[in-house]
Formats: structure tokens, C-alpha cells, sequence
């Protein structure tokens, strides 16, 4: 009796092995497994009862445990396949280099603006600073490629080629050089740790005497409120350029996706931009201060500043916008 | 900087065993189906087909063949229930109308490649077929 107990509690480990992780029919495939496996039992035993040995060695001949769920599961099993791999990887080192370029300015502007810092500390936190940063860059990475990869979504231009759609060698002027995107994402992502983590640091760097500081630009608070749009707005960036590297081409599909990236980040600059809240309040009378000046009129320039701010960002949106139009226009023309 | 190092094939006893092996199972994983279906035009559980594939000599794993079954009949190849009147519940399988379709049409592309290949390794005058 105490044999058969044994005996059937091994195997209930094992169909326990198998099916623990499997979502659907679990039930079912517990009682088919069951009957397998005394079936075997049986076989083996030619009708007699089994002992420990016995079960041991059908259990060893059905395997291990995890390949036979495996087996059972039609789900995928990866969290980014060998599509999007590439695109993962290109990414993910444009993402940490950036990041690690970033926090070396940081570092760097850190060290000459606060002078009760030692360089233990400065190191000690650089070090910090890159391993919680470098893991959560490469969390964010790994979870937007993840979710691609779970909705299906294909980076490549055609889903389905036909020798219609296949793309004619680019002329030379119809490469879009990956330094361009590249540079690019290199800045937006900088700008966007920036933003987050350190944005008392933009401002005008003042030297008096040897000692750095610092006439911050914005009005931190209302930089925290706005935060949200910037981060969308340096997202959208992101994917701009992203696709640029990846398509590697002017062609219409990539002007239609530039232009309306730019729309989106110009509406989210005028909503940003569209009062003078943003800016810190006493920029213009410290401004004044350090010069020791009253000649230059300095509030009233600062005071339309925000008008010509967005009206110089409109210009280049709109000539960017144009341009990427006219080359994709005149090079797919080109190819055809 | 040019690169001049040719790789020599394997060329030990163990080498060329283990590429055969892998091969045979390549060669072997596209029939599974095809003997899986031909034996289910009357209903088998799964362990009986395992034993009566074997005696064929045709082998398939339990573990192999136990998840298949199912993947069979999600693509509904087969059709399955549960028969609890004997000694102990098993889940018979049957091949469906789409299932014996379905097997009908890989029998013949399998005769076709049979010819063919026999032809194509016995030097033969190919047939346009």
C-alpha cells in the first residue's frame, strides 16, 4: 500500500512538472497524461504492480518534463524574435551609448558647478548612477520591443514582398547616411535624460572667478507639469529617427511619417511654449544683475522671446518638413 | 586583410554519425504526420498508436506524439473523446472529414516524391509531373 503511494505520487509530480505552466486544456491533459503513463506502467509490468523502478523508468522515457510541455504549448516562447532582433540590438546600443554620454556631461557639469563634492563621491555616484540608469534603459528598450513583438508589428517596410515592391538599389543622394539618425536619437534621448533627472542643469553657465554657477532657464515646477508632453514629444522623436535608421531611405511613406511627427511635436511645442510660465521667473533680472548692465534690454527681449522662440521653431519644422517632402518625392521618382 | 583559413569538413567517424543522425530525424519529422493520419480512419488512444506505429517500424516518441495528437485536433484534422467504460477513462482519437482530406491529398504528393526521388537517385529520365 505504501509502495502504490509512492508510486502514484511520483507520478503526480511529474504530470504536476508538465502542466503547471500550460494555460489552456490543463485538466485534460493531466487525465491523458495519467492514463499514458499507467499504461506504460502496465506495459512494462506485464499486468504485475509496479514498483518505484518501474515508474522511474517510464518517467525517464517520456523525459523531461519542460520539453513535453513545451511540446503542449502553441504559444511563443520568446520574448523578441529573430526579426526584430537586429532593430532590438541596434537600439539597445544606441540607447546605453547615449545614456553613458550623457552621464559623463552630467558628471563632468556636476563636478565644476559643486565644489563640496569630492571626487570619491562624483565617482561613487557615476557608478550608481550608470548601473540604475544603464538597467532601466535597457528594461524600457527590452519592454517596447516586447510589446512589438506581441502585437506583430513588422519594422520592415514590406510585409509581403512582390518584385513590384522590391526596392531598387537607392541612388546615392536617396541613402539617408545613419550618422543623420543616429546623431539625432543620440541628442533626443540625451535631452530627454536631461529633462528628467537633471533639468536645473539647463541654464546659463556663468564664470566668475573660477566659480561655476548656474542661471537655471525654466521654471522647474512647471517644467515637472509639462513633463508628460515633453516626454511624449522626445518620444515621437525617437520614433522618427528610429524609423529613419531602419528604412534608410527617402521614400513617401517615410516623408508622411516625418511630416507628421513634426505636426505632433510642433502642436506639443506650442502648448509648451505658449505662455511665458515655462521660463524661470527671474532669468531676465539675474541676467541683468551679472552683467551689471541696464544698456541691453534684456526683459524686453526675454519678455517676446517666447513669441520669436516658436515662430523660429515653426520655420524649422516647416522647411524640415518641406525638405524630406522634396528629396522623397524627387528620389522615389527617380526609382521609378 | 584577407581571410584564408578553409575549414576542413568533419572528417571523424563521430562527425559524420552525428550529421546522419541529425538528418534522419530531419528527414523523418516531415512523416509524422502523414503515418499519425493513416492509422486513425478508426479511433485510437494514443498509447495504443504509439505501440501499433512501433510494431510498423515507424517509432514515435509518446512525448512526441501525445502533443501532436492535440495540435491535430485543434486544426481539426481530428476529433477526439473520451471513452470511460473500460478498465480505465482514454481519450480516443479520429480522424475527421477535413482529416481524411487532408490525408488523402499528402498521400499522393508522398507516392509523387517517393517516384521522384527514386528516380532522381537512380539516375533515371526525369518526368515532368
Amino acid at each position: 500500500m505504501n509502495n502504490m503511494n509512492s508510486v502514484n505520487e511520483l507520478i503526480e509530480r511529474y504530470i504536476y512538472q508538465v502542466t503547471k505552466h500550460l494555460t489552456t486544456n490543463r485538466s485534460d491533459i493531466e487525465k491523458e497524461l495519467k492514463s499514458l503513463i499507467t499504461d506504460m506502467i502496465e506495459e512494462r509490468t506485464m499486468g504485475k504492480e509496479a514498483s518505484q523502478k518501474d515508474v522511474e523508468a517510464v518517467l525517464l522515457e517520456l523525459g523531461n518534463p519542460a520539453e513535453l510541455a513545451d511540446g503542449y504549448r502553441d504559444t511563443k516562447r520568446h520574448l523578441i524574435g529573430s526579426e526584430l532582433f537586429p532593430h532590438y540590438l541596434t537600439v539597445l546600443k544606441i540607447v546605453l551609448f547615449s545614456y553613458l554620454l550623457g552621464m559623463i556631461i552630467f558628471t563632468i557639469i556636476d563636478s565644476m558647478t559643486s565644489s563640496d563634492i569630492t571626487y570619491f563621491e562624483l565617482i561613487g555616484s557615476f557608478i550608481g548612477n550608470i548601473i540604475s540608469g544603464g538597467f532601466m534603459a535597457f528594461g524600457w528598450v527590452t519592454i517596447i520591443f516586447a510589446i512589438l513583438e506581441w502585437k506583430g508589428v513588422k519594422l520592415d517596410m514590406t510585409s509581403e514582398w512582390t518584385i513590384e515592391t522590391l526596392p531598387p538599389v537607392p541612388l546615392n543622394e536617396a541613402v539617408i547616411k545613419k550618422s543623420e539618425p543616429i546623431s539625432s536619437l543620440v541628442f533626443s534621448i540625451l535631452f530627454g535624460v536631461l529633462l528628467l533627472f537633471s533639468p536645473q542643469l539647463l541654464g546659463i553657465y556663468i564664470n566668475i572667478n573660477g566659480d561655476f554657477s548656474i542661471i537655471p532657464i525654466f521654471n522647474l515646477a512647471e517644467l515637472a507639469r509639462l513633463m508628460p508632453l515633453l516626454l511624449i514629444g522626445i518620444g515621437v522623436s525617437i520614433f522618427k529617427y528610429s524609423y529613419w535608421l531602419m528604412a534608410g531611405r527617402y521614400s513617401i511613406r517615410l516623408a508622411s511619417i516625418s511630416v507628421v511627427c513634426n505636426i505632433i511635436n510642433l502642436l506639443l511645442l506650442s502648448i509648451i511654449f505658449s505662455n511665458n510660465s515655462i521660463w524661470y521667473k527671474d532669468f531676465a533680472s539675474k541676467v541683468n544683475t551679472i552683467l551689471e548692465s541696464n544698456d541691453i534690454p534684456i526683459d524686453a527681449i526675454w519678455n517676446s522671446f517666447t513669441k520669436y522662440l516658436l515662430a523660429v521653431i515653426a520655420i524649422v519644422y516647416i522647411i524640415d518638413s518641406i525638405t524630406i517632402t522634396y528629396k522623397s518625392i524627387k528620389y522615389s521618382k527617380i526609382a521609378h | 586583410m584577407s581571410h584564408s583559413i578553409i575549414k576542413s569538413g568533419g572528417d571523424s567517424m563521430s562527425d559524420i554519425n552525428e550529421i546522419v543522425s541529425g538528418l534522419i530525424l530531419e528527414l523523418r519529422r516531415g512523416t509524422i504526420v502523414l503515418s499519425v493520419l493513416s492509422q486513425l480512419s478508426s479511433p485510437m488512444y494514443g498509447y495504443s498508436l504509439v505501440q501499433q506505429l512501433s510494431e510498423n517500424g515507424v517509432p514515435i516518441e509518446a512525448n512526441t506524439l501525445y502533443p501532436l495528437l492535440r495540435r491535430l485536433e485543434k486544426q481539426g484534422l481530428l476529433k477526439s473523446e473520451w471513452e470511460t467504460t473500460g478498465s480505465k477513462p482514454r481519450k480516443y482519437y479520429i480522424t475527421t472529414d477535413l482529416g481524411n482530406e487532408a490525408y488523402n491529398r499528402l498521400k499522393s504528393h508522398w507516392y509523387s516524391i517517393v517516384k521522384n526521388m527514386h528516380d532522381l537517385m537512380e539516375g533515371e529520365d526525369h518526368k515532368d509531373e
